[in-house]
């Protein structure tokens, strides 16, 4: 007998420019492990930040044991005994475990003095129940990550919760940390609890999930049990008949313009890869695989240990974004707003930022050749203004994305970086962005792009490179993969290399 | 295009142009309203005198804008300009007495202080950039520091010695102007070239915007900052120079707490702390606001005291009106 004890009823919500929620009704059982998964932008943030009181529904109801619940903010939501546990670790570093588990609730002995006592006593006890072995008098730091999630878990459990919110809480776990968090959540299950993983690796439903709940551009796709439903049925849930545009003739030629040959840092392991000029390359990976920190480093904006770097057969020593400019690299991040806008300057400045020098030919702004600049861009890229002199802040995502790309085309590169070019803009301007980069490609510029839509990657690109924890562990003609085969290669698990915490 | 989208944008500009000219529509207000109530305001000698008052910190002012455009504090330049007052000093006495002419002497003073107070500037540009030491706490040391360096290297007492004739630098006039407004109007006229038609200037506004995206689009972030630091602290040295030869003396505590006024000028002008925004005129107007401010109340006999209070208020205030304003602004903007 089933018996439906959080309810969510025709859940709409509307951002600036997109849908992000469309009518979606969905119900979960206490007792059970429900995944929510979805490529990004399916909504199934949104709607859990709905559940956890962080975003408010535009319109529907949300029912919580039969009782509907209003005004939902985030102290509310913990009050109703909806608990989120968020994928970023919140525990302050350096205070003891058991002040983080019960920060904001710390026992009292009177008004003013706290009762450390009781404070360990009760941490400990909450520890306890999760089955947990760590001291909850040792301070944060000198907890592995692995360990830290489970105390932000005992954390959301000492608010003793109905519903219990994972939101993707692997993401920055081992196999091993993976695995003891699991018997948490197993343990948490049997007490009744109503448990939503939110997860990107589709391995892990089959060890954890009892059901799935599977989100699309805004709207509820399916629930289905995870007994007899397979890893192919699964991904086509998410990603649905992929829709194939037209991508013109790859413009692919021999001469290579960017080598790397054994690339090692922190994150890079042993990075080998040549991009040819007019290529498109892709790379795929999970959030953590290294795929931004190659880009940064071989910009120059972090350091590497070894490895060599070369430019149009030049090696370059000690790169820096100066020195890449110079060289014909431009570099657009993944976060716009910090790293790639000036957003209190306007449209025009933002747009010849990385060509003061070419503005300037005698060392003195040439507001002509300036002009020019700037409408080449703004026609070009179809960027739309009233006037060039509004600020950067006041434009919408995808214009604020193509003012950081014109600004960079301004430069006329040989070789450009796009991190998640498509990031947070809408349908249509992400289609101008990749004609933008096709038509580049055609006049024999080179890309490399890092992105996390899988589809995207195969529509955009010539070449895609699979990385895993910060090796790049294949690489492919984008016409011969499928997104359910980038994605198995993306979130294979890496059993013999293994490292202790 | 409807007759009422027409009449909102004229709406918004008429707004837009409003707050661009507040400041200075409040100036020509305070102006008149001086020239009724305070005796011998509004006459060709006063005024000059307003001009060769503000011009010893409004040349530091115009360094300071850059310093904050980008992001940046510099606490020091009150002290910059008591040391490089008595190193001239002490150098040129130096030199004159080995036997050389004290033209000459003075020169090369002169230009050995500037080049030093540029190298000293850039050298702490790059501990605050290296060794990511906020500007705050480093031109805070460096304010106890040259102050310090100043009171020992003239052991706490003015340095007299200086021929009759260099006081005319300081003191003088050229035609009717006092030569230290020649020195702010040249430093002004530069700094409007330099902020408004060089990449250098682009590049402050683009740090201090945001650092970040700056230096993705390969700026050198570092240098822009060495060249600020550096440039302001010569300015600060002119000043001092300017104002040992107006005291005829090289004077350890000279210069004492100017830091406050150069700031208030350049936040009165519409300049932000947290960098990005700010211009050469809206300083020009702060420090003739400031200087304006403070001669009239001295007109009318204001208790001094009472002069410290409406300074606090006069910078709360205007704080307040470009927050605010460009909030509603922004808000209009946002709204269409």
């Amino acid at each position: 007998m089933e018996q439906y004890t959080l309810e969510a009823k025709n859940i709409s919500k509307q951002f600036p420019g997109t849908l992000a929620l469309d009518n979606v009704s969905v119900s979960f059982q206490s007792g059970a492990v429900h995944a929510v998964i979805g490529k990004n932008g399916s909504g199934k943030s949104t709607l859990m930040k709905i559940f956890s009181g962080a975003y408010e529904a535009d319109s529907g109801e949300i029912y919580l044991y039969g009782e509907k619940i209003a005004n939902n903010t985030l102290p509310q939501a913990l009050k109703n005994g909806i608990a989120t546990v968020y994928q970023e670790l919140s525990l302050v570093n350096d205070l003891r475990i058991s002040e983080n588990i019960l920060l904001n609730r710390l026992p009292m002995k009177n008004k003013f003095t706290i009762d450390w006592e009781a404070v360990e006593k009760k941490a400990a006890a909450v520890l306890d129940e999760l089955g947990v072995d760590i001291n909850p008098n040792s301070y944060v730091n000198e907890l592995a990550v692995g360990q830290q999630q489970l105390v932000e878990i005992a954390k959301a459990m000492s608010y003793e919760p109905k519903v219990l919110i994972l939101d993707e809480p692997t993401s920055a776990l081992s196999e091993s940390e993976c695995d003891k968090l699991f018997t948490v959540v197993k343990k948490l299950r049997e007490k009744g609890i109503i448990i939503l993983f939110i997860t990107h690796r589709l391995a892990e439903l089959y060890k954890i999930a009892d059901f799935v709940t599977v989100l699309r551009d805004g709207k509820l796709i399916g629930t289905a049990e995870i007994d007899g439903l397979n890893p192919k049925a699964l991904v086509n849930m998410m990603f649905g008949e992929v829709e194939q545009k037209i991508k013109p003739e790859s413009n692919v030629q021999d001469e290579v313009v960017l080598e790397i040959r054994n690339l090692c840092s922190k994150q890079l392991k042993n990075i080998n890869f040549e991009l040819h000029k007019g290529e498109i390359l892709g790379i795929a990976g999970s959030l953590g695989a290294g795929r931004t920190e190659i880009l940064r480093s071989v910009f120059g904006l972090d350091k590497y240990d070894s490895g060599e770097i070369i430019v149009s057969g030049k090696k370059v020593n000690n790169p820096s974004p100066i020195k890449m400019k110079k060289m014909g690299m431009a570099y657009t991040s993944e976060n716009r707003k910090e790293e790639g806008l000036c957003l209190e300057l306007s449209i025009g400045e933002n747009l010849c930022m990385a060509s003061f020098e070419d503005i300037s030919p005698k060392g003195i702004v040439d507001t002509r050749i300036e002009d020019e600049y700037i409408s080449r861009q703004i026609e070009a890229l179809n960027i739309k203004v009233t006037s060039h002199r509004a600020q950067a802040l006041s434009m919408s995502g995808g214009n604020q994305q193509k003012i950081v790309v014109g600004n960079w085309l301004n430069t006329s590169p040989q070789i450009m970086f796009m991190d998640e070019p498509s990031r947070g803009i809408d349908v249509n301007a992400k289609q101008q962005i990749f004609n933008i980069m096709w038509e580049e490609s055609k006049k024999g510029v080179s890309i490399i792009m890092v992105s996390s839509d899988l589809e995207e990657l195969i529509e955009v690109c010539d070449r895609i490179l699979i990385m895993c924890h910060g090796k790049i562990v294949d690489s492919y003609k984008a016409t011969d993969l499928t997104v359910e085969e980038i994605y198995s290669l993306c979130m294979q698990e890496e059993e013999d290399n293994e490292q202790p915490a | 295009m409807s007759n009422q989208l027409e009449l909102k944008r004229k709406k918004l500009k008429r707004g837009f142009v409003l707050s661009e000219w507040l400041l200075e529509i409040l100036l020509v207000i305070l102006v008149i309203a001086f020239a009724f109530c305070a005796p011998g305001f509004f006459t060709v000698g006063n005024i000059l005198n307003i001009l060769r008052n503000i011009s010893f910190k409004g040349v530091i002012a115009f360094g300071m804008t850059m310093v904050i455009i980008a992001g940046e504090i510099d606490l020091s330049v009150g002290s910059m300009v008591g040391l490089s007052g008595v190193m001239t000093a002490l150098i040129s006495k130096n030199l004159i007495s080995a036997g050389m002419g004290d033209g000459a002497a003075i020169a090369a003073a002169i230009t050995i202080t500037l080049v030093f107070a540029f190298l000293a500037g850039s050298g702490i540009s790059v501990i605050i950039t290296k060794y990511n030491v906020p500007s705050f706490i480093m031109t805070l040391a460096m304010l106890n520091a040259l102050r310090g360096a100043a009171l020992l290297a003239s052991g706490g007492f003015p340095i007299i010695g200086y021929p009759a004739w260099f006081n005319k630098l300081g003191s003088g006039y050229i035609g009717p102007i006092p030569s230290p407004a020649i020195l702010f109007i040249a430093v002004m006229l530069i700094m409007l070239f330099v902020m408004n038609k060089t990449p250098f200037g682009r590049s402050v506004y683009a740090v201090g915007s945001n650092k970040e995206s700056a230096k993705l689009s390969g700026i050198n972030v570092n240098k822009v900052k060495l060249i600020i630091f550096g440039s302001t602290w010569t300015l600060a040295a002119a000043a001092g120079i300017m104002i040992s030869s107006q005291l005829n003396s090289g004077t350890p505590m000279a210069g004492q707490s100017w830091e406050t006024d150069v700031i208030s000028s350049v936040i009165i002008g519409g300049a932000s702390l947290s960098g990005g925004a700010g211009t050469i005129r809206g300083t020009l107007v702060g420090c003739i606001f400031l200087g304006v401010l403070l001669n009239g109340m001295t007109l009318m006999n204001v208790n001094d005291y009472w002069q410290y209070v409406v300074r606090g208020l006069l910078i709360t205030g205007a704080v307040l009106m470009n927050t605010q304003l460009r909030g509603r602004i922004m808000k209009l903007v946002a709204k269409k």
